[in-house]
């Protein structure tokens, strides 16, 4: 799993959640909309697949500075190789949010709520997207 | 007038005398003018015109009589011919080189045997007659009283045309002050017309400035308005995500510290998370509210019917455990926001639902009733009702008029059905007395049909 926001708070609270299932492993953490494009395409520091690998699954913020959710949702259809399954998880209230992210490629909009209640449904996705695509997958090809 | 050159008639030896007239007063007298040098041929004239009772004056000579000439006007001068020194002819001549005098008729008084010089030399002089000595009185009588009478007339016509001069004169004057008058009154009235044209240009010029002083004020509020609820929004907005960590927090120490936890520290923490959801709900709600206002109004003909049943359906559902009663009544087709107005009736109804908790058998209607010439929508409970003394908070954000232990909700509700309600044009308010219930009213503005007709009269504007 990819994490991608702004706000340490909330990388802290999905780290807790993702804890409370062993199947999900957090490989990397990023903090801009930039960093997740460089991680995903293995530029930089990022190269290094070993360090860190190329995620099944990412949970993208939508309000990040230097490129935001959407740009990064943009920057992925223009790509070619295997792309993660995206779960958009945002604290904003914008009706039209959800309905933009899954247009843009987003398997699932989550808004963050309390812990308890995105759980559950959390970890149904997960599981849901990552059958959907096929996995067993082992660890990410690097882009050139 | 002929001479009289005929001897005098035996038979008017003793004419009958005709009555004579009447002496006529002073100021009309007419004076006679006697020429003669001998005492008694005057005073034989005299006698005989005296009858006629006008002014006799008398001369003795040429130059008595041309003084006499001088001072008066006579109507007729009898002249004696046969005088000393300046002769009657002489006398006569100079008498019609007087301009006062050229006219003034002249009896030449001559004896018979004189006759054909004296025509001669007389006529030339113009207005002459003759009468031959010895005078017969009649015939001097006549001819001086025709003339008398002839200078009577000119005398009156004179003074009539001098009358009429002057009143003509005095018209004159009078038209002309008149005239002045009435160009002064035009002139006043001119320019009373012309301050009240300016008076009025002025007033309209200030009507179109206090306009646009009013258009100018009146988008400076709207822009106001918009940054207000700009400002809202944002804030609520930035508010949400530090809430919620907070509640993150709160949750994770009692998910992942509760054994380690004491009571009190868990209850301290549970209520910290119930606080934190309260706030979280009041900026949701605020969110809502501020977007309301941002929204584009879109005016669809919408069956209100529909929207109730369908809120009333929902409420149903979730209340299914109360004992609730439902009359709707039917209510007009009108061209309003449905997605907006079913919020307002959601809150209504639900706020209906909320403050009827406590009656066994609650009782909510829902129906329209006309207000002068405005139809409007109501919403009634039989629930706890509030104190119209705080009838002005009703409406106010988060502004709530019972406790939240006894009735939860943000204070919200109602503030979001008045920005709408105003958003149509239209106006809400409130009646109710404590524990008899609460009927709220709203109109929509100019979309709401006449009273007594189910559709719509009027589209809505724009």
């Amino acid at each position: 799993m990819l994490m991608a926001d702004d706000s340490e708070d909330d990388r802290l609270f999905l780290r807790i959640i993702l804890k409370g299932n062993p199947r999900l492993a957090l490989v990397g953490e990023v903090s801009d909309g930039e960093e997740a494009i460089a991680y995903l395409s293995g530029a930089g520091q990022f190269a290094d697949r070993e360090r860190f690998p190329y995620p099944d699954v990412m949970f993208l913020d939508l309000k990040m500075p230097r490129r935001t959710g959407f740009e990064v949702l943009g920057w992925l259809r223009t790509q070619s190789f295997e792309k993660p399954v995206v779960i958009v998880v945002s604290g904003s209230l914008l009706p039209e949010d959800a309905p933009k992210s899954l247009a843009l490629g987003a398997a699932a909009y989550h808004r963050k709520v309390m812990l308890k209640q995105e759980r559950d449904a959390l970890f149904r996705e997960i599981e849901e997207s990552l059958a959907a695509r096929g996995n067993g997958r082992s660890a990410a090809q690097s882009a050139s | 007038m002929s001479v009289d050159k005929q001897p005098p008639d035996p038979s008017d030896a003793f004419p009958e005398r005709a009555p004579a007239p009447a002496a006529p007063p002073l100021a009309d007298r007419a004076n006679i003018l006697i020429v003669d040098d001998r005492d008694d041929k005057r005073m034989a004239m005299q006698a005989i015109v005296a009858d006629l009772g006008e002014n006799i004056v008398m001369a003795s000579s040429g130059k008595e009589a041309l003084r006499r000439l001088l001072h008066d006007e006579f109507a007729v001068i009898l002249l004696d011919v046969n005088m000393p020194g300046m002769d009657g002819f002489e006398t006569a001549f100079i008498i019609r080189e007087r301009k006062s005098s050229e006219h003034t008729p002249i009896i030449f008084v001559t004896a018979v045997n004189d006759t054909e010089t004296h025509v001669s030399r007389g006529y030339s002089l113009g207005a002459v007659d003759y009468i031959l000595t010895p005078v017969l009185p009649e015939v001097l009588r006549t001819k001086v009283s025709v003339l008398v009478e002839l200078y009577k007339k000119n005398r009156l016509l004179k003074r009539q045309a001098e009358h009429l001069r002057q009143g003509r004169d005095e018209l004159e004057l009078r038209v002309k002050n008149r005239t002045a008058q009435l160009a002064d009154a035009n002139e006043a009235l001119r320019e009373e017309v012309t301050a009240r044209q300016q008076a009025e240009t002025e007033l309209r010029l200030l009507n179109l400035e206090l306009e646009q002083r009013i258009f100018e004020r009146t988008s400076q509020l709207a822009a106001s308005n918009q940054d207000l609820e700009a400002f809202t929004y944002s804030v609520a907005h930035d508010l949400e995500a530090p809430l919620r960590q907070i509640q993150g927090y709160a949750e994770i120490m009692e998910e992942e510290f509760s054994s380690l936890l004491p009571p009190e520290a868990k209850q301290y923490l549970e209520r910290m998370r119930l606080r934190s959801e309260n706030m979280r709900l009041m900026l949701e709600d605020l969110l809502n509210l501020s977007l309301i206002g941002k929204q584009e109004l879109k005016r669809e003909r919408t069956n209100l019917n529909v929207l109730v049943n369908d809120v009333a359906a929902t409420l149903k559902a979730d209340n299914s455990s109360r004992q609730i009663e439902w009359k709707i009544d039917d209510l007009p087709v009108v061209a309003c926001d449905p997605g907006l107005m079913k919020l307002v009736f959601t809150n209504l109804l639900s706020n209906a639902v909320k403050y009827s908790r406590l009656r066994q058998n609650a009782v909510i209607e829902v129906g329209q009733e006309a207000h002068g010439d405005e139809v409007s929508i109501f919403v009634r409970d039989n629930g706890v009702g509030f104190d119209m003394k705080n009838a002005d908070r009703l409406f106010g954000v988060f502004q709530r008029l019972h406790r939240t232990e006894d009735f939860e909700g943000t204070g919200v509700g109602l503030a979001i059905v008045a920005r709408i309600v105003r958003k149509h044009g239209g106006r809400v308010w409130g009646q109710a007395a404590p524990g008899k219930g609460a009927v709220f009213y709203f109109t929509l503005g100019g979309t709401m049909p006449e009273p007594g007709n189910g559709t719509i009269s009027a589209i809505a504007k724009s």
